[in-house]
């Protein structure tokens, strides 16, 4: 392990280098402040969007209130509902402004008049090849001379006086331990997605952790438990690769294809008409329909009633042509021939479908300019999710949301960072501080013996992927969790690492501990059902006592716990 | 494991599958330009060093090597 410590100082740090992060310091840039934007991996290629795709939703001016509605109906109003309709207004300003920055090939689809040309309902822009779209931020950042850090994996943030005024961390491969002073720090990391997927691999909710360790209040941690239904072989959570719902249905394909359809059970029974609410009902917008959380209740209760496994069944369908036809649909160059690769022809066979984890947000509350409750501290994107209260009870929304979600707080979070910047003063970090700082981030680097960081990933994942302890909860088994995660937090001050790499998995392991810690808090303090909140000891909605958030923000020994009123007079839709 | 082989004569050493990989599977080989797969057992199988290899010189398996835990 190198013995350097590198000192950078600038004036707004942005942890993060995906969808959230990028917009963010080209606004950083635009003010006429410096950035300097860290990345665990590289800068463009990281975050969701490169490897999970998606298209961004773009809501025209017209449809606005209806889409606000739509969305507080979905949020059992639970939502911001001041948040939500300034994010949906300033989706449309903002792609257009995006919309110049792209180069020649990549760049939104328009119709021959010029206009954005929108899809799925009218509402998602469609980006001619996404994995070209952050690349082409990285560009014109580097153009407008911000500095770009890449394999430099930020676990610490800095805070003098109450204020966070830098953050710290170490190169994946070299070791260097970072020292980067700044007057304001964006976190645009990612939500938690406890290494689930392939796909989500890099994100895990290290911001949050470092949100939470500082100080910063969390909103909505109960529903940062996503779970979805998918194809087995391959993004089944047992072996890698893409999901086949992007193929064929969501606003992705434009295929039209209804799971209704598709999916059945054991006795060949096509079990989705069973539950009502599921899929697009008469009125709802099409572009949010696909609901996934309810549809991992439908089948969580047919395996129950012992009609399982479930199959997609896609034999003789017409779905199955282009599903069969790699070459075809909006496919991302990584998952094309996947289903060929494994050996399953989908014309002549049923393929087993399965419960899959994901998780996906992370609940740091932010405002309208995406100012968290600390000051000098700004998160945009993923990490946002559930704290912004943008959605309301709901874990995720497909369809694209969280890439307009993280290009709208982005663009908030690098405007109101950037034009702080020239007030605040510049603070200096001590050599002290640094030793102790990095003392504690490279302690596992020591030790022979202790706590192996890959069993402590596994650790985590054993406890939060059990559907029964994140999804269908109650009381005894949220408390069981609970203990479990307190345990294995116990253990983390033992954690080893023999280089650079493991150290990565050591923070990683560290920061899904405090995110499932979160998870489990809020869900034991929630007594009621609501949205993606299913409590087996509490199942109705009770808006009398719980049109409530949750607040969570760290006390001396433990987490610091109490509710806030939604205020739901002030609102434009109310609950009845 | 995951990456199966790279084909080396066919490398450029313009380590692209080293930025992609989020899991820093890849290392560089200083002396002989050429990618070296240091830690097979944190791959994921997201197959992004496969798609993204300019000259196609990597191939992938389509399994994890680490098994998740179960759900149910």
């Amino acid at each position: 392990m190198a013995e350097v410590n590198k000192m950078l100082s600038t004036d707004v740090l942005v942890i993060g280098g995906g969808m959230a992060a990028l917009p963010a310091a080209i606004k950083v840039l635009d003010q006429g402040a410096n950035v300097i934007v860290a990345d665990k991996s590289t800068a463009g290629w990281s975050g969701q969007v490169p490897l999970g795709g998606g298209h961004i939703v773009c809501i025209p001016p017209d449809k606005v209130e209806a889409s606000v509605k739509y969305l507080v109906k979905e949020g059992e109003y639970l939502n911001d509902q001041e948040f939500t309709e300034a994010y949906v207004k300033d989706t449309y300003p903002f792609i257009l402004e995006m919309d110049k920055w792209l180069g020649p090939i990549y760049y939104f689809r328009k119709d021959l008049e010029g206009n954005l040309w929108l899809r799925g309902g009218g509402v998602a822009a469609v980006i001619q090849r996404e994995t070209g779209l952050l690349p082409m931020l990285l560009r014109r950042i580097l153009e407008k001379g911000g500095k770009v850090l890449n394999k430099v994996f930020m676990v610490d943030l800095i805070k003098h006086d109450g204020r966070v005024v830098g953050a710290v961390g170490f190169h994946y491969q070299t070791g260097d331990f970072y020292v980067i002073q700044a007057k304001s720090v964006i976190l645009a990391c990612g939500g938690c997605m406890y290494k689930s997927r392939p796909q989500f691999h890099v994100n895990c909710g290290e911001g949050v952790a470092m949100a939470y360790k500082a100080g910063a209040e969390m909103r909505n941690a109960e529903y940062a438990n996503m779970f979805t239904v998918s194809d087995k072989p391959t993004a089944g959570h047992n072996a890698g690769g893409p999901r086949d719902e992007r193929l064929i249905d969501g606003p992705s394909t434009g295929a039209t294809a209804d799971r209704r359809i598709l999916l059945e059970n054991a006795l060949g029974e096509k079990f989705l008409y069973k539950y009502p609410g599921l899929g697009p009902n008469p009125g709802d917008p099409p572009w949010f329909g696909r609901r996934a959380s309810r549809q991992v209740y439908a089948v969580y209760k047919e395996i129950e009633a012992g009609r399982g496994p479930i199959y997609q069944n896609l034999i003789g369908h017409p779905e199955a042509a282009p599903l069969a036809d790699h070459t075809k649909g909006m496919l991302q160059e990584n998952y094309r021939n996947k289903m060929a690769r494994m050996g399953i022809d989908v014309n002549k066979e049923k393929v087993e479908w399965a419960i899959a984890p994901e998780f996906h947000g992370g609940p740091i509350r932010i405002n309208r300019h995406s100012e968290t409750s600390l000051p000098g501290l700004y998160a945009a994107g993923d990490i946002i999710w559930q704290g912004s209260a943008n959605y309301g009870a709901v874990a995720f929304l497909p369809g694209g949301n969280p890439m307009s979600l993280a290009m709208v707080t982005g663009f908030w979070a690098g405007i109101a960072a950037g034009q702080a910047a020239g007030n605040l003063p510049e603070s200096k970090v001590s050599k002290a501080e640094v030793n102790q700082l990095r003392k504690d981030v490279l302690s596992p680097l020591g030790k022979k013996e202790g706590y192996n960081p890959y069993d402590a990933v596994k650790d985590v994942q054993e406890v939060v992927f059990k559907l029964k302890n994140s999804f269908i909860k109650r009381e005894d088994r949220l408390k069981n969790a609970l203990d479990a995660i307190g345990e294995i937090e116990s253990k983390l001050e033992n954690l080893t690492a023999k280089d650079s790499h493991e150290l990565v998995r050591c923070h990683e392991a560290k920061a899904m501990a405090t995110n499932a810690e979160l998870l489990y808090q809020a869900s034991l303090s929630r007594k009621e059902s609501r949205g993606c909140h299913i409590r087996e000891d509490y199942p109705d909605k009770d808006d009398k006592n719980w049109l409530k958030w949750i607040i969570l923000k760290k006390g001396d020994a433990k987490t610091k716990s109490w509710t806030e009123p939604v205020p739901i007079e002030r609102y434009k839709f109310k609950s009845s | 494991m995951v990456p199966k082989k790279i084909y080396e004569e066919m490398c450029i050493g313009c380590k692209r599958c080293i930025d992609v990989c989020t899991e820093d599977v890849f290392r560089f080989d200083e002396v002989r330009k050429k990618p070296i797969v240091k830690y097979p057992k944190d791959c994921v199988a997201c197959m992004w060093c496969e798609a993204f290899c300019p000259v196609g010189a990597i191939e992938c398996e389509y399994t994890r090597p680490r098994k998740m835990p179960e759900v149910l």
